[in-house]
């Protein structure tokens, strides 16, 4: 663990991205210690003001002081991507090692699954499910996460393929091993590496594609603050005031870019062919 | 005695590993007379297929501090210098490979790949003349229905038709020099030994030598007339075939061969070296060989012993030999 | 019931893979107590699926294999756990046999844990066998890409060991050793079979080898055995061409060039096709046309000496 945060470390943008990764997940553990007001406080008579020492990024429509909402926005768009792409990986996982282990009817029939699912794009995909089940941060999480599945099932699948015939597994075989044991403490351990790159180069895309919903009002529901939301509102006001925009699109723009830089040097850190001869 | 076709002098290699420089290769000379087929023989780590692909001007991108020089065909080269090896190869200097795999090219046949191999050196000749000549090198290196398998892809061949086919594309090439780095390795034995007689009925053909780079001092000792022995980067002995395999000088020759060749070969208690070839950064003061030396004494493990050449050409580095 | 004294058998064994590859065709072979046999053959000889149906590793598609008496292919559940106590594995390439992300101590435990050895007995077992093969006890710690490719083999050793098996089955033992550590690993291997009482199923193509390591051999040609008999007879007057052929091409120090190296002309066939009659009559020298047509019996030449061959009285009398 320590020698990969190494590794990202002597990119310059691996750098960068790790640090971008730090301060969101810090500002998000944090937000309602270190915000200077609630994220939900009424102040009518300093609404769509510019930034001011009392207010750093200014204020929104209703007077609410906008860095404390971009921080209670990281809250949410940290909570619900990690929540979407850890229900993902493991539906995906399981899945995928289901696919490539099992017999070629079941796998058929897991590939045509994941077919399916991958035919639409994922926020249109999204946005269906939602106008379908209904919103509320539980479906949310749920409806988007199954768009993830497949990529993550594939990637599994691919994974457990490689090595389901490895020198290893048959010497496991040999010893008697069930395939309980053979899958949990052999195949799984292998194939995790890839499926963390994937789910790190996959929290960026979740963060814009819950900022987009919540951006067409069936997100995170008000009066909870997501940087989708607060980008709609500040986009009513544009006319009146550009602050409450350059808040939320400036939150949004560090936490996909940190974490994409974060993601690329953390799947060139684990590539054993970037290490060199060893 | 005629000048030789190759001479290679004290050639240095150092590979950067993790922030130390490895010594692969310290000093090596050796020569490979005309005509000739040389043996190149020791434990992987010995520096041996580095050796090979030094003169092939092929060293990996962490190859450091390459020195040495070489004559070859009457000219001199430097070995740092890859623009200029790069001109010799593949025309005056080829090799083939222990994977034929990694070095055809999938999609192509193996007319087409064969015809490809000619054009620089033959810009004057027609494609169907070019076509014609590969089929009659195929043949040459013993391969049967020739016009058949020009049309065919490299993954319809065998492991043993595939390294034919790499060896007729180095023959067409006309070198003066063919080396062959384990070429015949990951092949069955009944294959490896008649790709090897092709290539003993192939030294005639090609007016030049072979290097033949091998683990198996079976093989050498079979088709070789000469053979260099390397240990941890350095030349510890060298001499024809017959004076080696029957009076070898240094304790590495004969414990080697000793492994290979039982005095006692109905028992079932096996020798072995103890021990490994040391990855060295700095050279012991003494012979490399010391540590695992069954006759070292004192003297070994303090001063580099000598190369100790008789006239007939077998030479030794060793206090005893 | 098979005879007493044999801790495996095999009879009429055929192995036929999903893709309809007939790997293993008629396969009869006997292995006895503390006995080593090799297994010789090119590749696609069909050497390695007779070694993996023995383990069960491979399905047998036709034919009986005996291990310690019993009739694998008929085995319980129970009865698999046993056969696998009895017959073990140790495998050509030795660091990616061993599970990566293990230490080694737990790669060591876990065929203990597999068949229900109670967890206080683990340290003891594992200590035996480490002192039986000179592994130091710090190696315990380590993960497999860790150790050198000489403690891996050891450690693969270790774990077939620690189920006190009767039976070792080799993969290639020395496939890529220098010349030079080959010994080690051999002298182990014999030192092993002495103290423990061990049989070993040695598949190798490596002819030096199994001269000197096994006390009978057989020789496999596209899935069939053509040649079986005690090794120092078949080395010294093979009764198979195929035999004959596999001998010469075996590269032993010569440098006086005073034997023939090479007598098998052509190339392996495809198992897909194999060729009429005795399959190996393309390439022998001494094939005529009723070869191409009758396929040969095996025929007992000697005491516990097979060969399949129509010509077999005249190479043994030569």
């Amino acid at each position: 663990m320590r020698i990969l945060l190494a590794r990202i470390w002597q990119w310059p943008t691996g750098r960068l991205g790790l640090m971008c990764v730090a301060l969101i997940l810090l500002v998000a553990l944090l937000a309602p210690v270190i915000a200077p007001y609630g994220p939900n406080a009424i102040d009518v008579k300093n609404r769509l003001q510019g930034p001011s020492f009392t207010h750093w990024l200014g204020t929104d429509h209703l007077g609410r002081d906008l860095l404390s909402r971009v921080m209670d926005g990281t809250r949410v768009a940290v909570l619900v991507s990690i929540a979407v792409i850890a229900i993902a990986a493991t539906i995906g996982l399981l899945l995928g090692m289901i696919a490539a282990l099992a017999p070629r009817r079941i796998e058929r029939i897991v590939l045509v699954i994941f077919d399916i699912i991958s035919a639409f794009p994922s926020t249109i995909l999204a946005l269906a499910l939602i106008a379908l089940f209904g919103t509320g941060v539980a479906n949310l999480v749920l409806l988007v996460s199954l768009a993830f599945v497949p990529q993550f099932g594939r990637i599994a699948r691919a994974q457990t393929l490689a090595i389901r015939n490895a020198p290893f597994i048959e010497a496991e075989r040999v010893l008697g091993a069930s395939h309980g044991r053979i899958v949990l403490s052999h195949v799984l351990p292998n194939i995790l590496g890839p499926v963390f790159v994937l789910a790190s180069m996959n929290i960026p895309v979740v963060i814009t594609i819950e900022a987009g919903l919540s951006f067409l009002g069936i997100g995170v529901p008000p009066p909870l603050a997501s940087w989708g939301s607060m980008l709609r509102d500040g986009y009513t006001y544009l006319n009146q005031s550009v602050w409450p925009t350059i808040g939320a699109a400036g939150a949004l723009t560090l936490a996909t870019l940190g974490s994409t830089l974060f993601g690329e040097a953390l799947r060139d850190a684990t590539d054993p062919k970037l290490q060199g001869v060893s | 005695m005629a000048s030789p076709l190759l001479a290679l002098e004290e050639l240095s290699v150092g590979f950067r590993v993790g922030g130390e420089v490895l010594k692969a290769l310290d000093g090596i000379s050796l020569t490979i007379p005309s005509n000739r087929i040389v043996g190149v023989v020791g434990e992987s780590g010995s520096g041996k297929s580095t050796v090979a692909l030094a003169l092939m001007g092929l060293l990996p991108s962490n190859a450091t501090s390459v020195v040495g020089r070489m004559a070859f065909d009457g000219k001199r080269y430097d070995l740092a210098n890859r623009v200029e090896l790069e001109r010799l190869r593949g025309d005056r200097i080829a090799m083939v490979f222990q994977d034929p795999m990694t070095a055809l090219n999938p999609v192509f046949t193996i007319g087409t790949q064969l015809v490809d191999a000619q054009r620089r050196k033959q810009p004057g000749l027609r494609v169907a003349e070019l076509r014609e000549r590969a089929r009659v090198i195929l043949g040459r290196v013993g391969m049967t229905d020739t016009a058949e398998r020009l049309g065919q892809f490299p993954h319809e061949l065998s492991g043993g038709m595939r390294q034919r086919v790499m060896i007729a594309m180095a023959l067409l090439a006309e070198p003066r020099l063919l080396i062959a780095d384990e070429a015949t390795t990951a092949l069955d034995v009944t294959i490896e030994a008649q790709i090897m007689t092709e290539l003993e009925t192939l030294r005639g053909a090609i007016e030049g030598s072979i290097l033949l780079v091998s683990h198996s001092l079976g093989l050498v000792s079979q088709i070789c007339d000469e053979v260099v022995v390397l240990y941890a980067g350095r030349v510890v002995e060298s001499a024809t075939t017959h004076d080696l395999f029957t009076g070898a000088r240094h304790p590495y020759t004969k414990a080697l061969i000793s492994c290979e060749r039982p005095s006692e070969p109905e028992t079932r208690r096996f020798r072995s070296i103890p021990g490994s070839v040391p990855r060295l950064v700095d050279r012991p003061k003494g012979c490399i060989f010391a540590a695992r030396c069954p006759s070292a004494m004192d003297r070994c493990r303090s001063e580099v012993p000598p190369w100790r050449g008789t006239e007939s050409g077998h030479g030794a580095a060793c206090w005893l030999a | 019931m098979t005879s007493s004294g044999h801790i495996a058998e095999v009879r009429n064994l055929d192995v036929v893979y999903g893709n309809g590859l007939h790997a293993v065709v008629g396969a009869s072979l006997s292995i006895g107590q503390r006995e080593t046999v090799g297994l010789v053959g090119e590749s696609g000889s069909g050497k390695s699926s007779l070694a993996k149906a023995l383990v069960g590793l491979q399905r047998i598609s036709r034919g009986q294999a005996f291990v310690d008496g019993r009739d694998v292919a008929a085995l319980n559940r129970e009865g698999k756990g046993q056969l696998r106590r009895t017959v073990q594995m140790i495998f050509q390439d030795p660091v990616s046999s061993l599970s990566p992300r293990m230490t080694i101590g737990r790669l060591l435990a876990e065929p203990l844990a597999i068949h229900g050895v109670p967890r206080s007995e683990h340290r003891e077992r594992i200590g035996r066998v480490l002192e039986a093969l000179g592994v130091r006890l710090e190696l315990l710690e380590k993960y497999p890409h860790q150790v050198s490719g000489g403690q891996a083999r050891r450690i693969g050793i270790a774990r077939a060991l620690v189920l006190e098996p009767k039976l070792i089955i080799a993969d290639e033992p020395t496939a890529g050793l220098d010349v030079s550590v080959q010994g080690d690993l051999l002298n182990l291997m014999v030192r092993l079979q002495d103290r423990l009482g061990l049989a070993y199923l040695i598949v190798s193509h490596n002819l030096g080898v199994i001269r000197r390591m096994t006390d009978r051999v057989a020789v496999m040609y596209l899935g069939r055995i053509v040649e079986e008999g005690p090794t120092p007879a078949l080395f010294q007057v093979p009764g198979h061409p195929y035999t004959q052929g596999l001998i010469a091409a075996n590269p032993v120090i010569d440098p006086d060039r005073t034997r023939k190296r090479e007598l098998l002309k052509g190339e392996i066939p495809s198992l897909r096709q194999p060729p009429s009659g005795c399959r190996f009559h393309p390439r022998c020298r001494y094939a005529d046309a009723f070869c191409s047509e009758q396929e040969p019996e095996q025929l007992e030449v000697a005491p516990r000496r097979h060969v399949a061959c129509h010509r077999a009285e005249l190479l043994l009398s030569e």
